[in-house]
């Protein structure tokens, strides 16, 4: 009886499955933005960004993306960071599967990090100047998505960042990451009607 | 114990002012996405490449991630860059780079140096192909370049200079769709100037050297990764 159930049951998922409409394709538009957490890979602190990320898709393999993250806080009494905001831009490449998709993604960008000259428990009245710096960097990322509806999805991803900060005393700084981030993302199809 | 209560205080204001300005950054991040979302739709939609003739007037944007290696001075580290071009192409076997780079690298723990490049690079394929899967060319170019060294603990203490360079390399461009390509350039690149460096002494003060007359030929070995999305075919 289970088994009979089970075929049964896989005949009408097959073909629920074959009949289903692919939501994510060429033109497609995606956005979303979502608290990521972060491990730091050379200082035992994790950070919280605020990132967003914008992607075009050019086809089912490749697409253009953009992803913004910004500082918001840190587990630790006296963050690393006192301010801290990346952006990369680049390409994603997908392996999709019906409405599933996975990719990698390789992105350079900018980070402009601040460090807390409070950082590492060091008080003092000292008049100790937190210098805005530059820095380049890259990201490279790997996720999922599985598209539910033709307006949305559900994504996973990480992210490895790579920089260093220097030009700040007692430099140079690693501060590569991993940044994970999970959520819902919106998609509209933007090809030209006929 | 009073001292890093207060710090603590100021500290707290401090990251209360930043979370305010992050919520007036997402607002310019709404005007920005929905402005970038627009002209994605309206300028980038993918479509297949159409040559009006040969291959030249075709015009491509990108973007591009630099390591650089200086090798002149003992303290100098590997520098990480980024920057962004765009690539008109002359013939078939014939294109052009037109660059800007911004690169940081480290001079021990006692200084930085920035750098910033702009110029150009003419490429010369070996195949008259429009997109085979693997186009391998050599390149040779100009830049005009500007350095800056900054001691770390003395922001103030620095020195700078302005001089242009040549260089010369060797290029694969993967082309993963008629318009998208991935690119990897080795290049060699010898500073036309005054060489600039610092030093380090004793007493752990810091000093920039530079030395006139551009006789030392300065320079560094740059690898290039880098997107590229043909945007239009011009003539």
């Amino acid at each position: 009886m289970v088994r009979y159930l089970m075929m049964l049951f896989s005949v009408l998922f097959a073909h629920q499955m074959n009949a289903q409409d692919i939501y994510k394709g060429r033109n497609t538009l995606e956005a979303s933005a979502t608290i990521a957490p972060s491990w730091m890979l050379n200082r035992n602190e994790s950070n919280y960004y605020l990132m967003g990320y914008l992607e075009y898709h050019l086809s089912e393999r490749f697409s253009f993306r953009g992803d913004t993250y910004f500082f918001v806080d840190s587990d630790q009494d006296s963050p690393f960071f006192r301010n801290a905001s990346r952006t990369f831009f680049g390409v994603y490449a997908h392996s999709q599967k019906n409405n599933w998709d996975r990719y990698i993604g390789f992105q350079p960008g900018i980070s402009l990090l601040t460090k807390n000259p409070y950082s590492d428990g060091i008080y003092t009245f000292a008049p100790i100047e937190a210098r805005l710096q530059v820095v380049p960097s890259f990201a490279l990322t790997a996720g999922t998505s599985f598209y539910v509806w033709k307006y949305f999805n559900f994504f996973a991803n990480l992210t490895y960042i790579n920089s260093t900060l220097g030009g700040v005393a007692g430099g140079p700084y690693r501060t590569d990451e991993f940044v994970f981030s999970a959520g819902l993302s919106f998609q509209v199809d933007c090809s030209k009607k006929k | 114990m009073r001292n890093a209560a207060s710090a603590a205080f100021f500290y707290g204001l401090h990251h209360k002012t930043y979370f305010s300005l992050v919520l007036k950054k997402i607002n310019h991040m709404k005007f920005l996405l929905i402005t970038l979302s627009v002209a994605l739709t309206s300028a980038l939609h993918a479509q297949p490449l159409n040559l009006k003739g040969d291959q030249g007037g075709l015009l491509s944007l990108g973007v591009r991630t630099t390591v650089s290696t200086f090798n002149g001075h003992a303290d100098e580290g590997t520098g990480m860059g980024m920057g962004g071009q765009f690539r008109l192409q002359f013939a078939n076997r014939l294109n052009s780079d037109w660059f800007f780079d911004y690169m940081r690298s480290n001079i021990g723990d006692y200084a930085s140096r920035t750098d910033y490049h702009i110029g150009w690079s003419v490429l010369y394929y070996f195949t008259d192909q429009q997109t085979p899967r693997i186009k391998p060319y050599i390149l040779a170019g100009h830049c005009f370049d500007y350095t800056r060294l900054v001691s770390n603990a003395e922001p103030n203490l620095f020195d700078e200079r302005w001089s242009s360079a040549v260089q010369a390399g060797a290029g694969i461009h993967f082309n993963l769709t008629d318009r998208l390509d991935l690119s990897l350039v080795g290049q060699y690149m010898i500073h036309i100037g005054n060489e600039v460096h610092a030093d380090q002494h004793a007493d752990g003060s810091v000093h920039f050297h530079e030395e006139k007359g551009g006789a030392s030929l300065e320079g560094h070995l740059l690898f290039n990764i880098g997107f590229h999305y043909k945007i239009a075919d011009l003539w």
